[in-house]
């Protein structure tokens, strides 16, 4: 083999492992942006739950309040009622609430002030339920019964499915 | 300089940049702290409320008095050093004949009704429907609730003593003795492994 050929050979395999480099390097790259671009869809999502629970927990249909000022942390037990049985606002008018809850569920589970202790009362306020491995968030609030005058210890809990 | 060792030279630059490039991409990319914007939230929101909202609640069965009622009760009621009750002390009628509210109608418990209230609810939430492991503590004489570390003066104390803190909340309440303080710390379990 004359020398030329030799020479034409060495650059052919350097060009061969060079393309070869470069194509597991773009292979990686590749990896990793989806890596990265899987994290800021999960941020993303995290925050439009957020978003809907604030909305949630911030609803005039569900607050009390007191000669129209509204209380912290706070629902009226009557409100909670009327909501959560099937002629509730939130079912009757559930194609305009379904764009401010999306697909989520909002359950509210009643811890003091029960007959019995071992089987707290709940109210189901609100089902979507659609998708898979929702957002579970959970918030107490004082569950005001005008009548009695008193506050329960209630949880809120809202699962938001992305 | 011999061309070998050009080329010898030439490669170990390529081998150097190539290794600073993975340490870049392990650092930054791999390595990089998941995102906690719901769990900053959450434990931002939910201990706050919990303090908040306990001392709001109604004791039903005891007079409608509210729990920071009976924790002004009882603390008023404890003329000398506070005592150290826990969960098994309140079973045991220990914190009982204090104070001035009679839930039963028969002996002062104010102490007993709501510190154990307040312990079935943290049980009932925080232990049992969200698993999360926290640690309650009532104390008084502390203006600076947040700073300490052991509190003397404890009047209360249920939960497991957390390894390292994650959120701690401490909401004063003013008696008429000295103020009393709830501190409640949410548990790093991070620290825990």
């Amino acid at each position: 083999m004359k020398k030329g050929q030799v020479q034409m050979g060495e650059t052919i395999v350097i060009l061969l492992i060079f393309i070869i480099l470069v194509g597991l390097g773009f292979a990686f790259y590749a990896r990793i942006s989806k890596i990265q671009l899987a994290q800021e869809q999960f941020a993303l999502e995290e925050q439009r739950a957020i978003q809907r629970v604030q909305t949630i927990t911030h609803l005039p249909e569900l607050l009390c309040s007191t000669d129209g000022v509204i209380a912290n942390n706070c629902v009226d037990l009557y409100k909670v009622i009327a909501n959560s049985n099937e002629g509730g606002v939130f079912n009757v008018n559930n194609v305009f609430y379904e764009q401010l809850f999306g697909f989520s569920r909002i359950t509210l589970y009643q811890l003091s002030g029960n007959t019995d202790p071992q089987n707290p009362t709940t109210y189901i306020l609100y089902t979507n339920e659609k998708g898979e491995e929702p957002s579970v968030f959970y918030f107490p609030v004082l569950l005001h019964d005008s009548s009695q005058n008193v506050n329960h210890y209630a949880l809120l809990e809202i699962k938001v499915y992305r | 300089m011999k061309k070998a060792q050009m080329e010898m030279m030439g490669l170990t630059i390529i081998v150097v940049l190539l290794a600073f490039a993975l340490l870049f991409v392990v650092r930054f990319v791999l390595l990089a702290e998941p995102d906690d914007t719901k769990e900053s939230f959450v434990e931002s929101k939910l201990a706050h409320s919990f303090v908040s909202t306990l001392l709001d609640t109604t004791a039903v069965d005891c007079k409608k008095f509210s729990v920071e009622e009976l924790l002004k009760d009882c603390r008023e009621g404890i003329y000398t050093d506070p005592p150290l009750w826990d969960d098994d002390a309140l079973q045991t009628g220990n914190a009982n004949g204090i104070g001035t509210i009679e839930c039963d109608g028969t002996t002062p418990n104010s102490c007993t009704f709501a510190l154990t209230m307040i312990s079935d609810i943290l049980n009932e939430t925080l232990g049992k429907k969200l698993n999360i492991d926290y640690e309650f503590i009532l104390y008084s004489d502390s203006p600076t609730c947040e700073t300490v570390k052991n509190p003397s003066n404890v009047i209360f104390h249920t939960g497991p003593t957390c390894p390292g803190t994650k959120k701690q909340v401490c909401q004063p309440v003013p008696t008429a003795v000295t103020d009393i303080q709830l501190r409640l710390d949410i548990c790093n379990r991070l620290a825990e492994t």
